[in-house]
C-alpha cells in the first residue's frame, strides 16, 4: 500500500493514549489499531476530523505517501 | 450485522415459522397423496379427494408427485434459511440461501413439467404404442420466470454484500 498511516508516531509526539483518541472520535480500540497499522480500505472525514482535532494536527501528519517499489521482472533489465 | 429494525426481524421471524410449517404441510401432504396413489385408493374417497395424476398411470402419478414435493420442500427450506439469515440481522448474507430457493423452486417447476411427458414417452415405448402429452400452464411459465427473477436478486445481494463488507472496513 502506498498510504503510510502515521498515526502511531502522532500518538507518541502528542503523548496521547490511543484509548483517549478512540474514546474522543466515537470509534472502537480494534478499528483505532486497525487503522494504525493501516490495514482497513478507508477513512471517512468525519473521523479523520476528529483525529487532527484531537491530535492538534493536519491530515498530512497522519498520512503519508511513498512510491511503492517498482517490482522488475526477470530478464527485462537488458 | 446490520443494525435491522427489531419489527423487520419479528417479520422474519414470522415468515420463517410459517415457512416451515407450510414445508411440514407440504411433506405430510404429498406423502399422503403419493400413499393413496401407490395404493390406488384415490376413487375410495368417493371423488372427496381429487390428486393430479399428470395424465399417468399412479405409480408413476405418484413419483412425479414425490419427485415435485421433495424439489418443492427442500426449496422451502432453503427460503426459511434465507429469513432466518434476516433475523439474524444479515440481510446481504441471503444471496446464497435465496439462490437454493430459486434453484430448487426452478427445479420442482421443471420436473412437473418435465417428468409426466417423458414418463409417457417411456411408457409408450415399452408398450410399443401410445402418446405422450406436453402440458404447459400459464403459471409454470411464469414461475419459471420468477425463479429467473430471483437469480438476479441474488446476485444483487452478492453485490451488497460485497459493498457492505467495504464499508465495514472503512473507520
Amino acid at each position: 500500500m502506498a498510504i503510510i498511516v502515521r498515526l502511531d508516531v502522532m500518538l507518541a509526539l502528542r503523548k496521547a493514549k490511543s484509548k483517549d483518541l478512540a474514546a474522543y472520535v466515537g470509534i472502537t480500540e480494534t478499528n483505532l489499531s486497525l487503522l494504525k497499522s493501516g490495514r482497513v480500505k478507508g477513512i471517512r472525514f468525519e473521523t479523520l476530523d476528529r483525529i487532527c482535532r484531537f491530535l492538534d494536527c493536519q491530515p498530512g501528519d497522519l498520512l503519508v505517501y511513498a512510491e511503492d517499489e517498482v517490482e522488475v521482472e526477470p530478464g527485462s533489465a537488458d | 450485522m446490520i443494525g435491522l429494525q427489531p419489527s423487520t426481524r419479528r417479520a422474519a421471524r414470522r415468515l420463517r415459522l410459517a415457512t416451515l410449517g407450510a414445508t411440514l404441510l407440504l411433506v405430510l401432504v404429498t406423502a399422503a397423496a403419493a400413499t393413496l396413489l401407490f395404493t390406488d385408493r384415490v376413487g375410495a374417497a368417493g371423488g372427496a379427494i381429487e390428486i393430479d395424476r399428470f395424465g399417468l398411470p399412479p405409480v408413476p402419478a405418484a413419483l412425479v408427485q414425490l419427485a415435485s414435493g421433495a424439489l418443492l420442500a427442500v426449496a422451502l427450506l432453503q427460503l426459511a434459511r434465507m429469513l432466518g439469515e434476516v433475523e439474524a440481522g444479515r440481510p446481504f448474507a441471503t444471496a446464497r440461501p435465496l439462490r437454493g430457493f430459486a434453484r430448487f423452486l426452478f427445479l420442482s417447476v421443471l420436473a412437473s413439467i418435465l417428468l409426466p411427458p417423458f414418463i409417457q414417452l417411456a411408457l409408450a415405448a415399452a408398450a410399443g404404442s401410445g402418446r405422450a402429452v406436453f402440458a404447459l400452464a400459464g403459471a409454470d411459465v411464469l414461475m419459471l420466470f420468477v425463479t429467473g427473477l430471483l437469480f438476479l436478486v441474488a446476485r444483487l445481494l452478492d453485490e451488497a454484500q460485497r459493498i457492505a463488507d467495504d464499508a465495514s472496513q472503512i473507520v
